[in-house]
């Protein structure tokens, strides 16, 4: 009786803590013959199925201790009988206590705790009588399958991807890597939202310094709320403010894994598919897996296309502008007669000409990602063809703007890194106003600031713009071509390399 | 903050502050003064320096700038980078911007430099290996004008030496206003490494020499001869006639 009235205070006090939310879920029940217990739970975040199937099995295991217990008392007298009566229960429960599996945790009652347990998704089970509770960990968070991401997809190689799960991103990088060398930690961030975050690397081969880096920033995050990869991107970063990214963004578990194996640091959330890896290079951002899966020469041809793309993607409209505006006299005759005839038509500024015509492609490109993928075709049909041919009809856009316009637009989605990507694409704009106001003096200029701003930016406090500076002439050659694996000798080849090949 | 440079670092440092202004501003004080033989007196000055470079090598442990001699240096510098400044500026409002403001132009121009300067010393320190692909684009845009170019303004050598040997030799060494840096960036060198003969011969000295040769016997193959007003030519009027000679070929 007196047992019932406790687990009744407690079922309502546990109810108030958990402000009688409606998912979460807590009654009495009864384990073995005399033992009462409390079962809580959220039943948005555990498997109920599996849930019933360990009661189900604590259940028989307290019969079972029980039943041993009847048959030990069947063969003492009478005086003794009454006292292994009393340590019958006692030894069920000691029984079912020590019982630990995978899934299933016992330890002594803690109510400060029951709150972190319950809202990770474990289905505890207090026993009040011997102040102890029993963790189930059958917590099932929602996650998608394993698929090749859709900003990330390649040609030839693994068309596997990350979940929004740890264990299943372990999973996919543990299977990559067979070694124990492979360490995984993590850290708690968020005092309200307790988020997990995991780092993890490869000892030996991890570049120490940039680790303490990464430990340091992690320890340092005092934040209420997380929950996106891009709070954790602001706080590890060493230069916020600046557009390029600092870390490498990726959903691919073959990119984590050579990344690692390179001496760098991938740190992931539960929360998201993405990895983000340091400490990068301003041109890791233009290797895709595809560079490594193909013939030497076809890496090395697409790796150079996308180099010249960054050039093509923020200096080609301010270079039309220049030249319209200012240097007419470097256009063969022909075609200097052909543009000016062109332009003579158009009512303003080239630049205006310019801005209208961007300003359309990144209004289309906005509208085709955030639309439906059936829509989102039907917009790029009609902003490229439709408003492409009716602009230049109506004289508001010459037919060379156009042209610069869509080949600027095509080599700025050449880039594989959606960060990347996107600072591109807004970096042409600054040049394009230097460049009609100063033509090429103005290009030159911006280019100046580019190089000395690139060349002021870290990743982990290592240099952005390596191999070109500091300058290794070996590691310059790896930018523009991509040499056949057994000429790679400053790559790591096992986890315990010479003092030479660490990376 | 103890500065510390590698062989590299002090190439690149050295590199900066002898080629830019040096390629585009004087060869046609030299070609001017030096006429046919320009090349070959550019070549005995540069061997000169050579010997002048291997003496700071050999010596530089005991030498030592006392007070006066910074403040030498630092005047020096200082009409060195205005004469600079002035120049970039002239050349830009004579063949770019003739409408815009002096003041405009150099304002823009210094405050980009200050930028640069304010950044981190490996900044500063590091930003020539941006310059070197600039040199291919320069000899690009020099080689444009290939089609104009005449030989026979070369030769005959050693025509007419009566006046020209001894200003086209004082001229020459215009072209390596900066080298002296050497001097002064060699302390810095990280203890663990050496400077040989080779690198320097290799680094500081050929590197830029070649490419200056190259420079200044293109710009007297394509001068002399022409008249007065072509012969005071520069790096921009060399490129607006190649670009012309494309257009009207």
């Amino acid at each position: 009786m007196t047992q019932t009235l406790e687990i009744k205070q407690e079922i309502k006090r546990l109810n108030k803590e958990f402000l009688h939310s409606s998912d979460f879920v807590v009654k009495e029940i009864m384990l073995g013959q005399d033992e009462n217990a409390i079962l809580c739970y959220y039943s948005s975040l555990v498997n109920k199925k599996d849930v019933e199937q360990n009661l189900w099995n604590l259940k028989q295991l307290t019969q079972q201790s029980n039943q041993v217990s009847q048959d030990t008392s069947e063969n003492t007298d009478g005086e003794k009988s009454n006292e292994n009566n009393n340590g019958d229960n006692s030894a069920g429960q000691n029984q079912l206590l020590k019982e630990d599996s995978i899934t299933i945790t016992t330890e002594k009652y803690d109510q400060k705790k029951i709150n972190d347990y319950v809202c990770n998704g474990e289905t505890l089970i207090i026993l009040l009588q011997s102040k102890q509770m029993i963790r189930i960990n059958n917590a099932e968070f929602a996650h998608k399958t394993p698929e090749e991401p859709e900003n990330e997809q390649i040609l030839r190689g693994s068309h596997e991807g990350f979940v929004e799960n740890f264990e299943m991103n372990m999973q996919l990088i543990r299977k990559r890597i067979k070694n124990n060398k492979l360490v995984v930690k993590q850290i708690t961030l968020g005092n309200e939202t307790k988020t997990t975050v995991y780092y993890m690397f490869v000892e030996n081969v991890v570049d120490n310094e940039a680790l303490k880096t990464v430990e340091k920033r992690l320890n340092a995050v005092d934040v209420d709320m997380f929950y996106s990869i891009g709070q954790l991107s602001d706080y590890l970063e060493d230069q916020v403010w600046s557009p390029f990214p600092q870390l490498l963004n990726t959903e691919r578990p073959d990119r984590v894994v050579a990344n690692i194996l390179e001496g760098k640091i991938a740190i992931m959330t539960d929360l998201s598919p993405n990895a983000l890896i340091g400490p990068v290079t301003f041109f890791s951002f233009y290797q895709t897996p595809d560079d490594f899966n193909a013939r030497v020469f076809v890496g090395t041809f697409y790796r150079l296309m996308r180099l010249f793309s960054v050039v093509a993607a923020i200096f080609l409209p301010a270079f039309y502008i220049a030249i319209v505006s200012f240097h007419f006299e470097i256009l063969p005759l022909e075609l200097a007669n052909k543009v000016k005839t062109d332009i003579n038509q158009i009512p303003y500024r080239p630049l205006i000409e310019a801005m209208i015509m961007e300003i359309t492609i990144e209004l289309i490109r906005e509208a085709s990602v955030r639309l439906p993928k059936s829509i989102g075709q039907t917009i790029g049909i009609v902003g490229g063809l439709v408003i492409g041919d009716a602009i230049v009809s109506a004289g508001l856009v010459s037919n060379l703007m156009v042209i610069v316009v869509a080949f600027t637009a095509i080599s700025s989605f050449v880039v594989p890194s959606i960060e990347l990507n996107t600072t591109i694409r807004m970096l042409r704009f600054p040049f394009m106003f230097l460049a009609s106001l100063f033509g090429f003096f103005g290009i030159v200029i911006g280019t100046f600031l580019l190089v000395v701003h690139l060349l002021n930016l870290s990743s982990f406090k290592r240099p952005y713009f390596s191999p070109i500076i500091p300058f290794d002439p070996v590691e310059v050659r790896k930018i523009f071509f991509r040499g056949p694996y057994y000429g790679a000798k400053r790559q790591a080849e096992d986890f315990s390399p010479k003092k030479e090949d660490k990376a | 903050m103890t500065v510390q440079l590698t062989k590299a670092q002090i190439f690149l440092l050295m590199f900066v502050m002898q080629t830019g202004f040096v390629y585009i501003s004087v060869q046609n004080l030299i070609i001017e003064h030096a006429h046919r033989d320009a090349t070959i007196q550019y070549l005995i000055i540069a061997f000169i320096f050579f010997l002048q470079l291997l003496f700071y090598e050999r010596m530089h442990q005991y030498m030592y700038l006392n007070n006066f001699v910074k403040a030498l240096y630092l005047i020096y510098w200082t009409i060195y980078i205005t004469i600079y400044v002035s120049y970039i500026t002239y050349v830009l409002t004579i063949w770019v911007f003739p409408n815009t403001p002096t003041l405009v132009l150099i304002t823009i121009f210094l405050s980009v430099c200050l930028y640069a300067s304010i950044s981190r010393p490996e900044t500063a320190i590091n930003i020539g290996v941006v310059l070197i692909p600039m040199l291919f684009l320069f000899l690009i845009f020099m080689f444009l004008t290939v089609k104009s170019l005449n030989v026979t303004n070369l030769l005959p050598l050693f025509y007419d030496r009566s006046n020209t040997w001894f200003k086209g030799f004082i001229y020459c060494t215009y072209a390596f206003s900066g080298a002296e840096t050497y001097f002064v960036l060699r302390k810095y060198l990280v203890k663990s490494e050496k400077i040989s003969k080779k690198n320097n011969c290799y680094l500081f000295h050929y590197f830029n020499e070649l490419l200056f040769i190259v420079d200044i016997f293109y710009f007297n193959v394509f001068c002399i001869g022409r008249n007065k007003n072509h012969s005071r030519t520069d790096f921009i009027y060399i490129t607006r006639c190649g670009s012309n000679i494309c257009k009207t070929a």
